[in-house]
């Protein structure tokens, strides 16, 4: 009883160490953080179709940049086995991309709230001016048919000759 | 279509009546201008502007019913210099510097020259009148960039605004001049 109660205890230790060191570890997998780097690029290109031309832009753009060279210099040890180095390389990975999404949801919740406001204008010029072309068509016409009597008080009226 | 045969009938016991004539007589101006309007379309009568033999030239530029496109169009000859020359060219006052160029150099060279050359009504139907005036611009702004391009002043900026100023302006005036003689005489004819 006590050596099962022993060997249930030295387990759990076992997963808990096992455990704890999944979480603390680096993903030294480049496929991880290119498909980390391609959701921020999704990302990007919803705000630059969104009408956002923002220096910030070209700061988290930059990041990326730095963090691809992290990755390559990070392949490269790892395929010469010196690992260490290697996780080095994609713990700043990491950190880069890390702070670069985070500018990017920013940017991108920016973004919205521009489009929602921009939607808004839209809808309400639309409206302001669909009302103003009304009455102003109406004024027009009534100008116009001033104009046309106005005219016509200083006219003359002759009979044409037939056309053969 | 009674109204059309009447007005008819008037016109040839009269030879020519005038709108206010035809107002006293029949007394509804806006069926009188629908059978009016019919009529001119349908090539029955001839509607000429007229000048009373008495008015002077002083009353007729007065009279803004004859006179206003002569009003605006130096009106606008003037803003368009105002734009190039002394307003700055940034928005949003380049706007309306586009808009009164354009006018400027497409519609008022060809406007004043056909207005001069067919002053009265009947010659030129409306559409017609304004394809020409478009289309007289046309031809007249290169001919004049041609002729500024040999001259000692060369073809830029402001020989153009002085050159197109200056031709719109004679344009206008004689048109002014013509006209009035054109409606003071069609009474007589």
């Amino acid at each position: 009883m006590k050596n099962k109660t022993l060997l249930i205890i030295l387990l759990s230790i076992i997963i808990l160490f096992v455990s704890s060191n999944q979480i603390n570890s680096i993903n030294i997998n480049e496929n991880y953080y290119y498909t980390k780097i391609e959701n921020i690029v999704k990302k990007l290109n919803e705000i630059y179709y969104k009408g956002i031309r923002d220096e910030r832009l070209n700061n988290v753009t930059t990041l990326i940049n730095e963090a691809l060279l992290n990755i390559e210099k990070g392949k490269k040890l790892k395929e010469e086995e010196k690992l260490e180095e290697a996780q080095g390389y994609f713990e700043s990975t990491e950190k880069l991309l890390n702070e670069a999404e985070k500018m990017t949801n920013k940017l991108l919740e920016e973004a919205n709230i521009k489009d929602q406001n921009f939607k808004i204008m839209a809808y309400s010029i639309a409206v302001i001016s669909s009302i103003i072309t009304y009455f102003s068509s109406i004024l027009m016409f009534k100008f116009y048919d001033y104009w046309r009597f106005r005219k016509l008080k200083n006219c003359i009226i002759l009979k044409r000759e037939e056309n053969e | 279509m009674n109204l059309e045969k009447e007005i008819i009938k008037l016109i040839e016991k009269k030879g020519k009546v005038t709108f206010n004539e035809l107002l006293n007589h029949f007394n509804n101006k806006e069926e009188i201008i629908k059978a009016l309007n019919k009529l001119e379309d349908d090539e029955k009568i001839a509607i000429e502007t007229y000048l009373p033999k008495q008015t002077s030239f002083i009353e007729y530029l007065k009279d803004l019913s004859y006179t206003l496109w002569f009003y605006l169009t130096i009106l606008v000859v003037i803003l368009v210099n105002l734009f190039v020359f002394v307003i700055p060219n940034v928005y949003p006052y380049n706007i309306f510097r586009w808009i009164f160029s354009a006018i400027f150099i497409a519609y008022l060279p060809g406007f004043t020259v056909i207005e001069t050359l067919f002053p009265s009504r009947s010659e030129l139907e409306a559409l017609e009148r304004f394809g020409f005036h478009i289309g007289t611009s046309i031809g007249v702004v290169p001919l004049l960039g041609l002729l500024l391009n040999y001259s000692p002043w060369l073809l830029r900026l402001e020989p153009i605004m002085f050159t197109l100023t200056i031709f719109i302006l004679i344009f206008a005036i004689t048109c002014l001049i013509v006209k009035y003689k054109v409606y003071k005489n069609i009474y007589e004819k």
